[in-house]
């Protein structure tokens, strides 16, 4: 500790008298969530940057390789915490598509629909922390609203307001309640007005206009070369969207569009969230529309677990359920790499199984790893106040990051 | 894509060993030996435009003798949409090394840190190989099989970064 000490002063001399070594977070409000940047200031303009992360890692790949495949289910929960419906959603798809399960529609119509919610608070929370930071509050009580909406459906559905673990391995593990389609009626309208209150505050905003337009911007080469994916990447110009270029649960049949940016700057990736919300919006209406009924889990009986009186009235019942109980799931020998389009971009998880009941590798792609990494190139040559602007509109979600 | 297909089989012949399609995946699983590495990437990016290096990624088969370590690189071609992954597989079990491909992919920079991080897999030629998520103090990478899962550590420091 003591040298480190003297090491940070040694620096602090040698910078002459006009620059100065600063750090952003690693606990700041203005920085969402436990990251460090440490810069080097010419005045305001960063000439220098370092970013450092871990502060939130807890080993996600290797805690899941020890219990068994529905075990790590609430693991991802904790990986995007903003949207954990998708990081559910994206699992148990890879798991699916291992062992090559077919999930009944009612289940895919249920997890399109909380995607998109989850897309939907997601970027409404991105955008309003954003423009807090850039001192517009109003905005954010607009969108928290909406968030809070819907989180009381959220929670209405898996009981749980932030870690939902609602999916399972070939299905969800409770269908909708009664009302759902009520309350998403509402929850579409507010969001709709949300919006447009919000578009209407800012995007004719001077003072928003001046903070963002050419602020951090990411070129179209850039952003490839650092591996962005995502919205921040649409902002940049280059129109990949998971949902539209390797179409899974059906996004091939609704009608919606990619919203792309121009100049990759702040301005354009917060344009591109407010109209995702909308595209948003549109798959849901048609998801709502289109909801068949049926079962929400398959009954495959490798995975499924017998109905009651079958474990009690037949012994291939309840060799079944000892089965499934005691030895688990157990996808045959495999590598997959399943990606789904989170709100922050492709968020791909690798499973490798060796056959038996305990994954042997699951590795997640976070989205926010690889805008994190290039952020200190981003803010080289910025000024403090715009590097805090592009950190709010990269959507850094450290639990992500970390893992 | 036929014709990335036939490009990518045509230039990279004398370097794959094994070459596969994964149906699951929807993506090109090619096998490498580890000094080819930074070839490879360089012709993926330059020749054949595959212009994302969606993932960096290393596997440790514990039980495999000659090639413990793997190290795994997914891109993806933006204007095709399509996939490719390498599998690079490293002989040397007690140091496992394999060129880096930071000067090529951008995106290789800390995803290769993280693999030097968790499996102990030396990247040659890379600009800041240190840890990423752990702190310098830390002993042994946690990803690995042998790793035990309750190991203690001694307490971090904060280091110095820029």
């Amino acid at each position: 500790m003591k040298s480190n000490a003297a090491q940070q002063k040694i620096h602090i001399e040698e910078c002459d008298g006009n620059e100065m070594i600063l750090n952003l977070g690693p606990s700041h409000p203005a920085f969402h969530g436990a990251i460090r940047t440490q810069i080097r200031l010419d005045g305001e303009t960063i000439v220098a940057a370092a970013s450092e992360i871990g502060y939130l890692h807890r080993c996600f790949e290797k805690h899941a390789e020890q219990g068994n495949y529905q075990q790590v289910i609430p693991f991802t929960d904790r990986l995007n915490y903003v949207s954990s419906m998708m990081n559910n959603v994206g699992y148990c798809r890879a798991v699916e598509d291992l062992m090559g399960i077919n999930v009944p529609e009612r289940a895919i119509f249920i997890r399109v629909i909380i995607c998109e919610l989850s897309r939907i608070i997601d970027h409404l929370v991105c955008v309003g922390t954003n423009l807090v930071d850039l001192g517009a509050l109003t905005n954010f009580w607009y969108t928290f609203n909406v968030r809070e909406m819907v989180y009381d459906m959220f929670e209405k559905i898996s009981g749980a307001r932030l870690t939902y673990s609602y999916t399972r391995i070939g299905g969800l593990s409770r269908d909708l309640y009664d009302g759902f389609m009520d309350d998403l009626k509402v929850v579409i309208k507010e969001t709709e007005k949300a919006v447009s209150d919000v578009k209407g505050l800012i995007y004719k905003n001077r003072i928003f206009l001046d903070r963002t337009v050419g602020v951090g911007v990411v070129t179209k080469e850039q952003a490839l070369d650092w591996g962005f994916t995502g919205p921040v990447l649409r902002a940049s110009g280059v129109p990949f969207d998971v949902r539209k270029a390797e179409p899974y649960y059906f996004y091939d049949t609704y009608d919606f569009d990619v919203p792309v940016g121009e100049h990759g700057d702040t301005y354009d990736r917060v344009a591109v969230r407010m109209e995702e919300i909308i595209q948003s919006i549109r798959i849901i209406q048609q998801c709502a529309a289109r909801m068949p009924q049926g079962p929400i889990i398959t009954a495959d009986p490798r995975i499924k677990l017998p109905d009651k009186h079958e474990v009690y009235g037949s012994i291939e019942g309840l060799m079944n359920h000892f089965k499934i109980v005691m030895h688990g799931i157990t996808p045959p020998v495999g590598e997959i790499y399943s990606r789904t389009e989170a709100a922050n971009g492709e968020l791909g998880y690798y499973i490798i199984s060796d056959g038996t009941q305990h994954p042997f590798r699951v590795r997640v792609r976070p989205p926010c790893f690889y805008f994190f990494a290039a952020y200190e190139h981003i803010i080289k040559g910025q000024m403090v106040a715009d590097a805090i602007a592009t950190l709010g509109s990269l959507n850094i979600v450290v639990g992500e990051c970390d893992r | 894509m036929q014709k990335i297909k036939n490009h990518l089989k045509k230039t990279l012949s004398g370097v794959v060993a094994d070459a596969s399609h994964d149906a699951k995946s929807m993506q090109e699983v090619l096998v490498i030996k580890p000094e080819h590495i930074h070839q490879v990437a360089t012709i993926l990016k330059v020749e054949l435009k595959f212009d994302v290096l969606i993932d960096v990624f290393a596997v440790d088969w514990f039980n495999k003798k000659d090639t413990r370590f793997e190290v795994n690189y997914l891109f993806y071609h933006t204007a095709e949409n399509y996939r490719a992954q390498i599998k690079a597989l490293i002989g040397d079990n007690a140091k496992p090394s394999i060129d880096s491909i930071a000067d090529v992919y951008g995106s290789a920079n800390w995803a290769e840190r993280e693999c030097y991080d968790m499996f102990g897999i030396r990247f040659n030629n890379h600009p800041n190989l240190k840890r990423l998520l752990l702190w310098k103090e830390f002993k042994g990478h946690p990803l690995r099989k042998d790793y035990p899962i309750n190991q203690r550590q001694p307490i971090p420091v904060l280091d110095e970064i820029l």
